[in-house]
């Protein structure tokens, strides 16, 4: 199977007057690429134009070559998309087999039989087979979102679109959705979004998005760079040109900044949260 | 070392269809009843998925069994019969402003992203609340026999309601689309009843023929503007 193709040109996309997407230009294909950026960046917006369900104000959005923007091409686009919206939600008086073989019919999935081995097909897949018969409100906030994750599986899609998979859930389901995830990039482009370094930093493409715009494109070590030479250690609380700074845990702080090293600071090598902090220009 | 007779590749792949078939739960009694009408499977899962579909249903019932209750003597009063009229027509508004929608249906942005077209979900469940609500109301209305052409005038009205109503949540939300769509056809009732002197006269057969063409109308603005139907916005 060949992965999908992501070509996005000056995306604009406006929700009244606040803009969400101010010229979005993205050019990937194939792998695991990560949507990085804080709060209210646009990376659901970006995600939804991907998945089709919202359009772009302006610009052009390509995906193999196909336009969602019109009818014919959208339901081309759609045959080969899985998309796990940030707020999964089914019935919770559902079973999960039936949640899942409803979406499986909105998938053209139309064969009953062959729907049937879809469906628990992807339970397998992500471990919640034994819970086929439960209600959907029976299962835990992870199971939820794995349940999310199984919907979009169904049909073997080309195209995986993931907004937060792993939101909200305890550490132990996080590493189990991370790590379902990251098994989908040799068959599949995965566009994930995430909030969180750790996250990104399996991906093979990391995408920061910053107030409506992309300010960095590339794999994580090339993210972890931006910050080389502008990262240091010292004992003593951030100088005033910092454009960001903590206490680790063994007392010292770190620094991030563009000027030359204060005094007695010590140049360390950054790691992918430093680059991140770099390329948003994070305040203190 | 001797060949097995039986190829264990496609011994397993057998096995796993027998697991498979073994482990899918059974329907559910409302599922098993629609598909004994004969309806599809996948049409019946796509008809009753929305928990908000099926308290739809039971409102249209309670309704049904109400209107019932109000035809009983419409041989002698000219008002029960145009309390049913104006009533029975909104009774699938009803229904199919809870059949869709964000509101209804809590994986309605997955269903968005699907390859089904956004308004063959949405006619697909108007049409089983319209059968529905057809026959229950009309099986209500024709157990008085004096009600003859009365027991069916307000099917072409819910027609028209209902597309108009479908054609309105192409601009606002599916239950906006639906108190719109009411206040109009009531606001229509009282202009019709100040200005004829039949009181029943917006359901005469000159009537019914403006809601036919009502219907037409409503259903070409819904077919112009279906994609909005595939979009998020239109649901939110």
């Amino acid at each position: 199977m060949t992965a999908t193709q992501i070509l996005g040109t000056d995306l604009v996309k406006n929700f009244g007057k606040r803009p969400a997407l101010a010229g979005v230009d993205l050019a990937v294909q194939g792998g695991l690429i990560a949507v990085l950026g804080p709060n209210g960046a646009g990376k659901t917006t970006l995600l939804r134009c991907v998945a089709t369900v919202v359009r772009p104000d302006s610009g052009s959005l390509l995906i193999d070559g196909l336009d969602p923007a019109h009818e014919s091409d959208r339901i081309e686009v759609r045959r080969r998309l899985g998309y796990q919206p940030q707020q999964v939600s089914f019935a919770l008086s559902a079973r999960v087999f039936d949640a899942l073989d409803y979406i499986a019919v909105l998938k053209n999935i139309d064969d009953d039989r062959r729907r049937r081995q879809w469906v628990f097909h992807v339970l397998d897949l992500v471990g919640l087979r034994d819970r086929a018969h439960d209600t959907v409100g029976s299962l835990s906030g992870g199971m939820k979102q794995r349940l999310g994750l199984a919907q979009a599986l169904l049909g073997q899609p080309s195209l995986i679109v993931l907004d937060e998979p792993a939101a909200g859930v305890d550490p132990d389901e996080r590493f189990r959705i991370r790590d379902l995830v990251a098994q989908r990039r040799t068959e599949a482009t995965v566009l994930m979004s995430t909030h969180l370094t750790d996250e990104a930093a399996v991906c093979d493409t990391i995408v920061v998005l910053d107030e409506g715009s992309v300010c960095f494109v590339g794999s994580p070590d090339a993210l972890a760079r931006a910050a080389t030479g502008r990262t240091w250690v010292q004992a003593d609380a951030a100088p005033a040109w910092a454009r960001a700074s903590w206490r680790q845990a063994d007392g010292r702080y770190r620094i991030l900044g563009s000027e030359p090293a204060p005094p007695g600071a010590e140049l360390v090598a950054p790691t992918l949260e430093d680059g991140y902090l770099t390329v948003v220009g994070a305040a203190v | 070392m001797s060949t097995p007779l039986i190829d264990p590749a496609r011994l397993e792949r057998n096995w796993q269809a027998i697991t498979v078939e073994l482990d899918v739960p059974a329907a559910s009694r409302l599922e098993r009843l629609v598909r004994r009408l004969g309806l599809a499977p996948r049409l019946t899962r796509v008809a009753l998925a929305t928990p908000g579909l099926r308290r739809a249903w039971f409102v249209a019932v309670a309704v049904v069994m109400f209107v019932a209750l109000i035809a009983g003597d419409t041989a002698t009063n000219a008002d029960n019969i145009l309390g049913f009229l104006a009533l029975a027509p909104l009774i699938p508004v009803l229904g199919v402003s809870f059949a869709y929608g964000v509101e209804a249906d809590p994986s309605h942005e997955i269903g968005v992203a699907t390859p089904m077209r956004g308004l063959t979900l949405v006619l697909t469940r108007a049409a089983v609340i319209l059968i529905v609500s057809a026959l229950l109301l009309t099986f209500a209305a024709v157990l008085n026999p004096a009600a003859g052409f009365w027991a069916v005038a307000w099917l072409l009205p819910s027609f028209a309601l209902t597309f108009t109503s479908l054609a309105v949540s192409t601009w606002l939300s599916p239950r906006k689309a639906a108190a719109v769509t009411t206040g109009m056809w009531l606001v229509f009732l009282l202009v019709v009843n100040g200005a004829a002197s039949d009181r029943l006269a917006a359901f005469t057969a000159p009537a019914q023929v403006l809601y036919l063409f009502g219907a037409a109308a409503a259903f070409a603005v819904l077919w112009q503007r279906r994609d909005r139907f595939d979009l998020l916005a239109v649901r939110l």
